[in-house]
């Protein structure tokens, strides 16, 4: 079955097609604040170098976030019309597993780290690889780098766009220089395969429902909260 | 003093403007290059006093190790253990936006890749750079034009506004005009098994690692 | 031609069947008043949120209410200018893939657009030009109205909208969110003379409207009392505060369709819905020999019918959008148009 996988959760359009476990096409367009603007037309151009069209593909992956929401949102929003017109299967795949698949010939724990874009505040997570695919371990984390630490107990392997400045902080905090740092974004493909593995053994998604992968209610608060000081520094002028 | 710059073009580069800048690299200067991934300052990448220039004018700790370009797999041979799993990415991704980290040869100065015996190799696919690279017969640099920790700069006036008065150390600048991609080079170290992501840049680490899977287990994917 | 509608500017999440830019098949509406109430005003992010749940189902239901399925969708038309950013993007994002999936042109409307067709979608036989006041909670523009898709902007606000002025008085007051509504019951129980507030730029010769003035007027006036525990007359503050919104509405409204020799005004958006400012727009039209038209209910609040015949108007026109649209939160609609 062709999936194609989209992630728009960092600054970029990440798209990418596999065929089963056979990855066809895999490309991250850096679009800062032109995702939007640039999506369908990103998504045309990578079915088209590849010779595909919409009709060829039998499912969708659709990466879910956390990370930029406003970015997430798009990406969401496209995958679930794509599902919905073209009366395919979809499945969300988190951002986080999704960094992590990379990392699957590991045999250290891996661990997939988002920034939150405020106040020192990251999201991550852990998983296994194996034959049997990725596995996560344990809940998701929203918090700071020195939480973080505090759930480490083995050497890992880290995966972020930022990695390098992780390990360095963990390893700080731990007093270790026993972690890997692998600098890299959510892939298209990487998306595709995790939703292929589960669309192939009949695992879908609610297509209209599908919705970005909030991970703290707090999250919505804050940005209340936000959003009220700054009404109010206004109502007084 | 005005920096040197030359405009040169992508596709089929002045072999003048080309013998002229391979000259001063041959001589220890430092100049500023295009390749697939943005400008990048090109120097000697087995000349001592070339590599200290490099490192001085980045503000760069010794202890970051930089990559050299080189035209083909076989002028990489020179400097690195060519592997298997590099002949088979280099067949399939290169020259492309992809750095592979290999076991380097003694004819690679320690003082480059911070005492390391591994080396990354890139085969940029960037006309100027490959011919600059033939022409002089020697591995260039191949560390982006700016101070240690900026952006990467993806034309001239990014260069000059990222160097600032540290330019006046660059010899000449090769101008290309405005770098289309805007990405950097996958790093992938090939020392390791099994072989490992350092940073996924534009070429794709699923496709890289599908082609290396298909090396070591025929019987699989197939292209 | 089955034009497909959406519209996410701000709180409320809306698609729509029209076909041939007049016969509205199904007008889809979710609302979020009940997640924006407890914050008394609309909160962007959860609004997107919203938006990002609902958009699917609203399609969805606009398609099935509309006896009609996706094959049938002839061209798809979205607000793309003017509203919350975060709120637009979904219905953009959306809009787009239908477009590409469904193989149908793409058509991107200006929110007051919008506005000024869901009175020609009510009304067809309203004239052409005309003058149209747009008041709503977001927004107060005075636009003469050329022909479809030709727009000159007046005037508008120069500080809060006038359903913002209500909103802010109904909080000042507790009265709850949105002020509209309930600022409009309590009126019709009170003395819109108690109390002669001020009609900030009233007599001045622009056609440009300001709210913040009369707000700060009725705040400074009340506040002390209010702290106090003393009763006030709500109904009488109500009526009189409504009064002098709609006074200022009216006279500037009426002034424009003389200035521009027209003989016919349209009113609309939220605040179009006030029993007082339609009373008192047709009282001033028949002195004035202006007929005043309003849209129906259901089209006065943001909703995608509008988008959907705003839409078919501009394709008509040769107007069509390319995958490459995006959205722009913050654009007067006279410079949108130009060329």
């Amino acid at each position: 079955m062709l999936v194609l996988g989209i992630d728009t959760s960092g600054y970029a359009n990440a798209i990418g097609v596999v065929d089963g476990e056979r990855v066809l096409a895999d490309f991250t367009f850096q679009t800062r604040n032109e995702s939007l603007a640039r999506i369908m037309l990103n998504i045309d151009s990578v079915l088209g170098e590849n010779s595909l069209s919409l009709e060829d593909i039998g499912g969708f992956g659709v990466g879910l976030g956390p990370g930029s929401w406003t970015g997430i949102r798009i990406g969401v929003t496209v995958g679930k019309m794509l599902a919905y017109c073209t009366g395919r299967p979809a499945k969300g795949i988190s951002t986080l597993e999704a960094l992590a698949f990379g990392a699957g010939d590991c045999q250290r724990l891996i661990c997939a780290v988002v920034d939150a874009g405020a106040r020192e505040t990251i999201y991550a997570a852990f998983y296994r690889g194996g034959n049997n695919g990725l596995r996560q371990v344990g809940d998701y984390y929203v918090g700071d780098v020195a939480g973080l630490a505090g759930l480490v107990k083995e050497p890992l392997t880290l995966v972020a766009a930022d990695a390098q400045k992780y390990r360095n902080a963990l390893g700080q905090v731990l007093k270790s220089d026993n972690i890997e740092a692998m600098e890299a974004a959510p892939g298209g493909a990487a998306v595709a395969s995790l939703a292929a593995t589960r669309l192939q053994n009949g695992e879908h998604d609610d297509t209209l429902a599908l919705a970005p992968l909030y991970l703290k209610e707090s999250t919505a608060r804050a940005f209340v909260n936000k959003y009220k000081r700054r009404a109010q520094a206004s109502a007084s002028g | 003093m005005q920096v040197e710059i030359e405009k040169i073009r992508a596709k089929k580069p002045s072999v003048l403007l080309l013998r002229k800048a391979a000259r001063l690299i041959r001589r220890g200067a430092v100049i500023v290059c295009p390749t697939d991934t943005g400008y990048a300052l090109a120097a000697n990448a087995l000349d001592i006093r070339a590599i200290i220039k490099v490192f001085n004018l980045k503000g760069r700790a010794y202890s970051n190790p930089m990559h050299i370009a080189v035209n083909s797999l076989e002028m990489a041979g020179r400097y690195a253990r060519i592997t298997p799993e590099a002949e088979h990415l280099a067949h399939s991704f290169l020259p492309g936006a992809l750095t592979l980290v290999l076991t380097r040869k003694e004819s690679i100065p320690p003082l480059l890749v911070a005492g390391r015996n591994t080396v990354g190799i890139r085969i940029p696919d960037n006309r100027v750079i490959l011919d600059l690279a033939t022409i002089a017969d020697l591995p260039i640099t191949a560390t982006s034009a700016n101070a240690s920790g900026q952006p990467t700069p993806y034309s001239v006036p990014e260069v000059m506004k990222l160097l600032g008065e540290a330019v006046e150390q660059v010899a000449l600048i090769l101008d290309q005009g405005i770098i289309p991609s805007r990405s950097l080079s996958t790093i992938v170290d090939l020392t390791v098994s099994p072989p490992q992501l350092l940073r996924q840049g534009l070429v794709s680490w699923l496709e890289i690692r599908q082609v290396l899977r298909a090396l070591h287990d025929p019987g699989s994917a197939q292209a | 031609m089955l034009v497909l509608g959406i519209e996410t500017s701000c709180d409320e999440t809306s698609a729509a069947l029209v076909a041939d830019g007049r016969a509205v098949l199904s007008n889809i509406i979710a609302n979020q008043l009940d997640l924006h109430r407890k914050y008394g005003g609309v909160v962007p992010e959860i609004a997107a949120r919203r938006h990002t749940e609902l958009i699917g189902y609203v399609i969805n239901e606009a398609l099935d209410a509309g006896g009609k399925s996706l094959p049938d969708v002839e061209a798809v038309a979205v607000t793309a200018r003017q509203g919350l950013v975060g709120s637009l993007l979904v219905g953009v994002a959306a809009a787009k893939t239908l477009s590409y999936a469904l193989r149908v042109p793409l058509v991107g409307v200006h929110h007051i657009e919008g506005h000024i067709f869901a009175n020609l979608l009510s009304n067809p036989e309203m004239p052409l030009p005309h003058v149209c006041l747009t008041v709503s909670g977001g927004h107060t523009w005075l636009v003469y109205v050329r022909d479809h898709c030709r727009y000159d902007l007046l005037g508008g606000t120069v500080d809060d909208a006038a359903g913002e002025a209500f909103d802010k008085i109904a909080k000042f007051l507790d009265l709850g969110f949105p002020g509209g509504p309930v600022i409009d019951r309590l009126a019709t129980e009170g003395n819109r003379k108690a109390f002669a507030f001020p009609r900030p730029l009233l007599k001045a010769k622009s056609l440009y409207f300001s709210f913040s003035g009369l707000k700060t007027a009725i705040i400074n006036a009340f506040k002390h009392r209010l702290a106090s525990g003393e009763q006030l007359p709500l109904e009488d503050i109500a009526a009189s505060f409504q009064e002098a919104v709609v006074d200022v509405l009216v006279a500037k409204t009426v002034r424009a369709a003389k200035e521009h020799g027209v003989s016919a005004v349209s009113v609309t958006g939220g605040v179009s819905a006030n029993r007082r400012l339609r009373e008192a727009f047709v009282a001033a039209g028949n002195s004035a020999g202006i007929r005043v038209y309003f849209p129906s209910l259901s089209l006065c609040t943001d909703n995608a019918a509008m988008i959907a015949a705003a839409g078919h108007a501009r394709l008509k026109r040769g107007y069509a959008d390319d995958l490459s649209l995006d959205v722009i939160p913050n654009v007067p609609l006279e410079v949108q148009h130009a060329g």
